[in-house]
């Protein structure tokens, strides 16, 4: 007896559970199969499989900015087993950073002038979107010391992905070329980098960091922000009242419950007080997290992440011959008090920054000779990862298997 | 119990608390349809067979799932013809899990299937001209090295 023919919403229910690289191929199939997977319900429906599934790529690639602009992309459940992708070169630089990703999207910004083009970008289907205009003056931002500072997430009930990006526009030239530092208050700070600890250090304008720590008047500058929404595709300016924070990073990773978080520092007559600072993308709103306490003068390593979608709080204290990690996670979103710590672990060795936590509780770092270490929690061994990369300091961000901007 | 009638004649008698894993057989049992029997018009003999192993393997293993995990592993190590006659009564009889199981088999064997390839196992008639598979191909060139 000769095979049934499948009805169609069956093999629609078949395609909908295939990576979005054999979609792409299967789209050659018949023009019937092609308007389906390129349909916007039927890649929303995918996408909502593949994240629930944990289907998810791990990009691996150079934080260097002198590093050829190359990653692998290794799957998640199986980083043995990678692919090697070049970011396209139509991008505005050859050096771009992985900025963030979500729900299958990744941001990418050149590392020149950070923040200032940014693209979309879907490595599953190698699929990009420049976002080059912005409704703020950006060109202001040309000059010596003003920074941008980006943030990304997709908003579940709006469908919509979004980016914040804070520019700090310096009122005045002359601050940089000021050896003395005499327009800053701080007496109790004999440098900027060693006494905050939360300042990552990027290869790029160093010159930034000096202008952070200034006076917490903003006399010298102001702060403008702007929100971009995909589905609108264009920028909208955010009114704030005051800007009082100084923010430690250019971009972050931590989206959770539909806020992006940066650890920033707060500063106050006597001491700086350090802190996470949210912003809800969809009500596009600021609010202050107080961090967990831990002891700052030894730490040295913290970030707010993102653990088991819940918002974590990260500290490394080095030991002598070993790593302190502590995790924290807050129970209930916005509530301090439901801070709590999830894991304590001595790792044998160093956790090189950067690393990422990945799902199934490890801490995934580049190791020795080029390989990849994975630290698990639950065993508390470090395997290596046989996978060869080449770049020499990685930069790892996870992204969910998806056809979004197909 | 209830019984129930394939297409080729064939009768299976199975336990009502069991048959009921289909909606379609639970909706028929409500609407009271099935006084003496319900006949499966769609679903050879063969294949009924096959489907009641599962469900009956499903109700009484339910809590037991590493066992459920090899039986479904074993289950669906069958020809083609057979996974897509066992998918047409899931999908006719509606039974979730059989669904999903199946449909999952088919996506990890096509997977990395070429074009032509899934063409032929579904079937499908290639109603692109030259040029406009060809562009398609082009544009995206990498998946298919």
């Amino acid at each position: 007896m000769a095979q049934e023919d499948l009805p169609f919403e069956v093999i629609v229910t078949i395609l909908m559970l295939l990576p979005a690289e054999s979609l792409i191929r299967l789209m050659c199939v018949s023009k019937a199969w092609y308007a389906l997977i390129t349909n916007a319900e039927f890649i929303q429906n995918h996408l909502q499989i593949m994240a629930s599934r944990g289907n998810e790529y791990i990009l691996c690639g150079p934080i260097k900015v002198f590093s050829p602009a190359k990653s692998d992309l290794l799957c998640a459940k199986d980083p043995n087993f990678a692919y090697k992708m070049g970011v396209p070169s139509t991008f505005d630089s050859r050096h771009c950073l992985h900025v963030s990703s979500s729900y299958g999207l990744v941001l990418m910004s050149g590392a020149y002038n950070f923040g200032k083009t940014l693209y979309l970008w879907n490595p599953c289907i190698r699929k990009y979107k420049c976002i080059s205009s912005s409704c703020i003056d950006i060109k202001k931002s040309n000059r010596l010391g003003s920074s941008l500072v980006v943030g990304f997430g997709y908003l579940n009930q709006a469908n919509d992905y979004k980016i914040v990006r804070i520019v700090y526009i310096e009122k005045d030239d002359d601050h940089f070329l000021d050896e003395d530092n005499d327009y800053m208050d701080g007496d109790d700070h004999d440098d900027i980098g060693g006494d905050v600890n939360e300042i990552i250090e990027m290869e790029i304008d160093e010159d930034i960091s000096a202008s952070k720590a200034e006076s917490s008047s903003n006399d010298d500058r102001t702060t403008e922000v702007e929100v971009y929404s995909l589905t609108r595709d264009s920028w909208k300016k955010v009114e704030i009242q005051s800007f009082r924070w100084f923010l430690c990073d250019y971009f972050t990773r931590a989206f959770v419950n539909n806020c992006v978080h940066w650890m920033v520092f707060y500063r106050r007559v006597n001491e700086d007080e350090s802190m996470i600072l949210a912003f809800d993308l969809e009500k596009e709103a600021f609010q202050q997290i107080t961090v967990p306490h831990y002891e700052d003068d030894v730490a040295e390593y913290v970030e707010s992440i993102v653990h088991k979608e819940a918002l974590g709080f990260v500290v490394i204290y080095p030991q002598e011959t070993t790593e302190l990690c502590s995790l924290w996670e807050m129970k209930e979103y916005g509530l301090v008090e439901s801070w709590s710590k999830v894991f304590n672990v001595e790792v044998g060795g160093t956790i090189y920054r950067p690393f990422t936590i990945t799902k199934n509780d490890q801490i995934m770092f580049k190791g020795e000779n080029q390989g990849l270490s994975l630290y698990s929690f639950q065993s508390q061994e470090i395997k290596t990862v046989t996978v060869k990369l080449d770049s020499d300091e990685l930069d790892f961000l996870s992204t969910v298997d998806s056809l979004i901007l197909l | 119990m209830i019984v129930l009638n394939s297409s080729d004649g064939a009768t299976f008698e199975v336990e009502e608390s069991v048959a009921v894993q289909s909606q379609t057989i639970k909706h028929m049992i409500e609407d009271n349809c099935a006084d003496t029997s319900i006949p499966l018009p769609n679903v050879n003999g063969v294949t009924l067979a096959r489907v009641l192993e599962y469900i009956k393997k499903h109700a009484e293993a339910k809590d037991d799932e590493e066992g459920l995990k090899s039986f479904d592993a074993e289950f669906v190590k069958v020809d083609q013809a057979s996974l897509f006659e066992i998918i047409l009564a899931a999908n006719y009889l509606d039974i979730k899990g059989l669904l999903d199981l199946t449909c999952q088999t088919v996506a990890d064997q096509i997977k990395d299937l070429t074009v032509e390839e899934v063409r032929a196992i579904f079937n499908i008639m290639n109603d692109f001209t030259p040029e406009e598979e060809a562009k398609l191909r082009n544009d995206h060139a990498w998946a298919f090295e």
